[in-house]
């Protein structure tokens, strides 16, 4: 294979990548460009892939905030990796029998399932819900309203489980007397590791970039933050502080880079996870051969 | 026959554990909670609750037919998602099978990677990314790349007849990841034997992906269309709120149900209303995508939602 | 089914409230009969308005309270600075300190940055948790009214303590300005009450091309409204002659939160308003896209941004006025003017600058919704609204509690400078502050606290304030507010259609051959959808209004 010249089908589809990746990557180019550009440069002259004065005010600031910061990492990234781990499992639990071809009442599951993604009660009976539960102000009210299980997850999943694991391994484990339990664990989610692994990174950029929990159901306990609630209260304070024409504000408003501040905050907040990327690759980059999980 | 029964049953049961978590989470998170939805047809106060508050019929819903634009609005909302879901789905597998053909292992990481970048860039980011190309004083595009074409600058923000287009770029820039993403793992999950038995009978690459490929997408494509159709009435606020940055003058193609929600009700939050809005939106949903999934059902029984 | 399921768990819910209060109710009985024992005062209850309190024990209809028993309120505020959190407990401690011994009340800080507040405020007020005193915008108070979450004051206020507030705030009108269907749901800050329009310019350009002394703009109370000023003329000569001279600069810059307000009484929402140009005195609403002011006002806006003074992305720019000018590309912008103003435009602007009053002879004037921004108010569920109601009053009439909320410890947080005025103390500074609030606009009565002196404000601060507001005309109908309920329908679909015109509009960028079109479709718009229900609605409120006063 490796000694054979591309194929004009190969030179043209990488092309193309090549230049969708572009056509990616230069916002981000601009974004982190903006974020060290002077204040006033900024405002004068706009947004410029060549900025005609640079400035690290903006990380200043940002970094003013310390150890804050710190644990709002921390808590980004413990509520994401124990959020993923949740989704994907309940979220396979479910798909699974859901796509067993003869279950009884498998279509009434479904139903129940997705109706769950059309209809929504509302944010107050919602937050009644889970603060009668006691989850206010502790770290699970980071991890359980609302991302712990999609219903388009759990469909994508159950789609995947029926169309790509054949029939007749079940037959065949079946046969060997396996239970379901044995089944699931080492025939479905070996199978499955493909659509798992690409759910996890869709719940785990959801996880990351979820400022609405801590918002709600975290009104004394500001200490769980996450990335996002503090940045999100960082821009909102410094928009109001600096719109504010009520006197003794001047003098703290004058000082902040408030522009470029907000561009300098989404790149501290997206710059983990581009790091991260590269290295989930590895999870899903190769094929599976059906044949060698059955061997 | 009894013990047919026990066998049935000891088959199914454990499915029915598995199934209990999550179906426990759902009533929690979402059935229960859908009561709020009452509030929708009534004048909502503390004091009486939600079962106690006056019913008031269907007056929370006249606003949204007030204005003479709900016509328009509608119409913008549903072509927009026709548009999105049918550009989404064919430029998703497209990029998907480049993707997995990629030259080089190295290749294929970073498009992997990069096409999921844009999941991490909020409404409100990428409006002042695009205002940053497309403003009139400071943008990069009338500053720098129209003069050098010796064109003349255009006012992007007052001209509604470019937005379809600009929007359904940015759609594509932001979404296109995630089909792609979905479409990959259901071409890694293809047993890889079978490519390599077509291979060997000297199938063309075009006739391996139209035989092999295409057709193992096929239900991942009708789940993700069936899906999205319910929610054709809902659109992406802020990509319809942000990157056009409020402007008046775009309204006749920027408009769409949430924005025009959120519009109305910004300076009055009724929560009455509000609901109202939801339920419209996803009682219609509802209503396609039952008759949707029952088409699918006709032709192929396996591929339907439910 | 699913009913079912919703009622069962409301059931429980419910329960498991009335469990607690019934609980909380004992305890307080308890308390109240300990208490009456030992301090030997056994009069419970009767009282109807007002708290009572003697030697360290205050009694309510509601309970009893001592120093070592007294009532816990949760107090709600909005926090727009940075605290460091182990100094916000040492002032609570502070506030403890002082308020149990002679309030026997025991406050909790509940802070909230403004994000929380808007989100966190509905679901409180709606769930029935614990909470007392907040602050509540007059925007949002209807609909947190017409949900049932806050309290009408009214009741309270034939007390010693209503008569505090009323006194802080100056007189009745003013005590009473957040009415809102009738109900009194807080009271305003004492804060500035209106402000005059003006234009602010860059000095050095003024000096350059001899405005300064043609117009005589370098004046050091030029903030301070004394009948003079300029004309939109006038602006419009400086413009031309800056656009020859700096072709390349922003003349005149505005932007979606940059906009010369114009002179209504917007009667809240600005759907039929006064127009307080055509009759200082009229009660008669009008449709204020239908006046010739605004429509003189947005023909001029399109005619210069024809003329290219005007920023080219104003109807979609959001950069603040003074940052545009901190970027030196900028001429001048359109401003209200209070006093004080002028050193805190020079800061936030980073360059010399003229504020100068624009048609010096339309002054600015006193409206309702101005007055009653944001208010002190008592939410639904407090366990005892008449202690609330004491602490509110406190606000207004305490100034030790005041600056210890606002400012935190002396010494400690703050410092008294010699001439009255405080700052951070030494080795402090806005940047590495641990307690300071400065936010006395949303409660209270700022007047009796102390002066932050950032070099924005000296000693006199709060008399210039005192006195630009007595100096106030008052809008004919100040102390109105129309009751919306029963139009929310149409506010709904208006407010949707002006968020279409009104930036165009009123920054230009229409342009004059398309003003006179857009204004008309506007309006027709605006009329399809009820604007005239509105206003004779409107019209009928404030007719009766009048004649009951």
């Amino acid at each position: 294979m490796k000694e054979k010249p591309y194929s004009a089908y190969q030179i043209v589809s990488n092309l193309i990548m090549i230049l969708w990746a572009v056509i990616i990557i230069l916002p981000f180019v601009l974004l982190l460009m903006s974020s060290i550009t002077e204040e006033n440069a900024l405002i004068r002259y706009g947004y410029s892939f060549f900025p005609k004065k640079l400035s690290l005010e903006s990380y200043a600031y940002i970094l003013n905030s310390g150890e804050k910061i710190l644990r709002a990492y921390g808590v980004s990234i413990l509520v994401t990796a124990v959020g993923v781990i949740l989704n994907v499992a309940l979220s396979a639990m479910m798909a699974y029998p859901l796509s067993v071809k003869d279950l009884p009442g498998k279509r009434l599951l479904s139903f129940y399932v997705f109706f769950t993604m059309l209809f929504n009660g509302g944010i107050v009976p919602s937050y009644m819900m889970w603060s009668s539960l006691g989850i206010k102000d502790t770290i699970f009210a980071q991890i359980l309203p609302n991302l712990l299980v999609s219903a388009w997850n759990v469909m994508i999943i159950r789609t995947y489980f029926t169309t790509s694991i054949p029939d007749s391994l079940y037959e065949a484990a079946e046969i060997d007397g396996a239970s379901q339990f044995v089944i699931f664990w080492k025939v479905v989610i070996p199978l499955g590791k493909p659509i798992l692994i690409t759910i996890g990174i869709f719940s785990g950029l959801s996880y990351w970039n979820d400022w609405t929990n801590g918002l709600y159901y975290l009104q004394k306990n500001k200490d769980l933050y996450n990335v996002q609630n503090l940045l999100n209260q960082m821009v909102t304070n410094i928009s109001y502080l600096t719109k504010s024409s009520y006197s003794g504000m001047a003098e703290a408003a004058a000082k902040i880079p408030a522009t470029g501040i907000q561009m300098a905050i989404a790149f501290v907040a997206i710059l983990p996870v581009m790091l991260v990327f590269p290295f989930l690759q590895k999870y899903y980059t190769k094929g599976l051969t059906v044949g060698s999980v059955k061997g | 026959m009894k013990t047919k029964g026990k066998l049935r049953l000891k088959r199914y049961l454990p499915l029915y554990f598995l199934f209990l978590p999550g179906g426990l989470y759902l009533l929690i998170n979402n059935y229960i909670p859908l009561g709020g939805l009452v509030i929708a047809f009534k004048q909502y106060n503390v004091r009486d609750g939600l079962w106690g508050s006056p019913f008031v019929g269907l007056k929370n819903f006249k606003f949204l037919f007030a204005t003479g634009d709900a016509l328009l609005i509608t119409r913008n909302t549903i072509l927009y998602n026709v548009v999105f879901i049918t550009l989404n789905t064919v430029i998703g597998i497209v990029f998907a099978i480049f993707i997995c053909d990629a030259v080089s292992n190295r290749l294929k990481k970073v498009y992997q990677s990069v096409i999921l970048f844009p999941y991490l860039m909020s409404a409100v980011i990428l409006g002042y990314i695009v205002y940053a190309f497309l403003g009139t004083e400071n943008g990069i595009v009338n500053n720098t790349i129209l003069p050098l074409l010796g064109k003349e600058p255009i006012m992007w923000y007052q001209e509604a007849g470019y937005w379809p287009f600009i929007l359904t770029f940015a759609n594509m820039w932001k979404g296109t990841g995630y089909g792609c993403l979905l479409y990959i793992s259901a071409i890694n999950g293809i047993d890889t034997s079978l490519f390599e038995a077509a291979a060997l009978d000297g199938a063309s690459r075009w006739q391996r992906i139209k035989a092999i490929t295409l057709p193992s997408l096929v239900p991942t494509i009708i789940t993700t269309t069936l899906m999205h159709i319910g929610r054709i009435f809902y659109s992406d606020f802020g990509l319809f709120y942000q990157v056009p940055r409020n402007s008046g003058a775009l309204f006749r193609t920027t408009n769409v149900i949430d924005t025009y929600v959120y519009r109305g009700l910004m300076e009055q939050s009724n929560v009455g209303m509000s609901a109202a809005a939801g339920f419209y939106q996803s009682i219609i949903g509802f209503l396609l995508v039952v008759l949707a999934n029952y088409v699918v059902r006709k032709i192929s029984e396996e591929n339907a939602l439910f | 089914m699913i009913n079912v399921i919703y009622y069962i768990i409301l059931y429980i819910l419910k329960e498991d409230y009335n469990m607690k209060n019934k609980k909380l109710i004992s305890r307080l009985l308890v308390a109240a009969m300990t208490a009456g024992t030992i301090a030997g005062y056994g009069n419970t209850g009767s009282i109807v308005a007002g708290a009572a309190s003697e030697e360290g024990v205050t009694t309510t209809s509601i309970g009893t309270y001592t120093v070592d028993d007294p009532y816990h309120l949760v107090f709600e505020y909005c926090e727009v600075s940075d605290t460091d959190a182990d100094a916000r407990a040492a002032v609570e401690a502070a506030v403890n300190e002082y308020m149990i011994p002679n309030y026997q009340i025991e406050v909790e800080f509940l802070p909230m940055s403004i994000a929380d507040y808007y989100a966190n405020t509905p679901l409180m007020l709606s769930s029935g948790e614990e909470l007392d005193v907040l602050p509540i915008m007059f925007s949002t108070a209807s609909s947190w009214l017409s949900m049932g979450g806050i309290l009408d004051l009214a009741p309270y206020m034939d007390s010693e303590e209503g008569q505090k507030i009323i006194e802080a705030l100056g007189d009745e009108e003013t005590a009473y300005a957040a009415t809102c269907n009738g109900v009194l749901f807080g009271f305003p800050a004492n804060k500035e009450f209106y402000s005059n329009r003006g234009f602010l310019l860059r000095a050095d350009i003024c000096d350059e091309l001899g405005f300064t002394e043609k117009y005589n703009l370098d004046r050091p109370d030029a903030d301070i409204y004394d009948g003079t000023g300029i004309s939109w003329e006038d602006e419009e000569a400086m413009l031309v002659a800056v656009k020859e001279a700096y072709p390349d600069m922003t003349a005149f810059y505005l932007s979606t939160t940059a906009k010369a307000d114009l002179l209504f009484d917007l009667l809240d929402d600005g759907f039929g308003v006064l127009d307080m140009v055509a009759d200082r005195e009229g009660t008669t609403v009008v449709n204020m896209y239908e006046t010739e002011q605004y429509r003189e006002h947005v023909k001029r806006m399109a005619d210069w941004y024809d003329k290219g003074y005007i920023y080219k992305d104003a109807a979609t720019g959001s950069t603040r006025a003074d940052e545009m000018m901190r970027a030196g590309n900028t001429f001048s912008y359109p401003t209200n003017i209070v006093p004080g103003a002028l050193i805190g435009t020079n800061i936030s602007n980073g360059c010399k600058c003229y504020l100068v009053h624009r048609e010096p002879e339309k002054k600015g004037f006193i409206t309702t919704s101005d007055v009653s921004f944001m208010n002190a108010g008592i939410a639904t569920q407090s366990k005892d609204p008449e202690m609330a109601f004491k602490f509110i009053s406190a606000l207004y009439s305490d100034p030790t509690l005041f600056n210890l909320w606002q400012f935190g410890i002396e010494g400690v947080h703050y410092q008294l400078l010699e001439d009255g005025t405080a700052y951070y103390v030494e080795g402090e500074n806005a940047s590495n502050y641990k307690y300071h609030q400065n936010s006395g606009w949303q409660m209270g009565d700022q007047f009796k606290g102390l002066v932050w002196n950032d070099g924005t404000a000296g000693p006199d601060y709060w008399d210039a304030l005192k006195e630009h507001n007595q100096k106030g005309d008052r809008s004919p109908v100040y102390g109105f507010r129309w009751d919306s309920t029963e139009y929310s329908t149409e506010l709904t679909a208006l407010n949707a259609i002006k968020e279409q015109y009104i930036y165009q509009l009123e920054t230009g960028t229409c342009g004059s051959d398309n003003v006179d079109d857009l204004l008309e479709e506007f309006n027709e718009a605006l009329y399809n959808v009820g604007l005239q229900d509105i206003m004779d609605a409107k019209q009928a409120q404030i007719d009766a209004w009048l004649a009951a006063k």
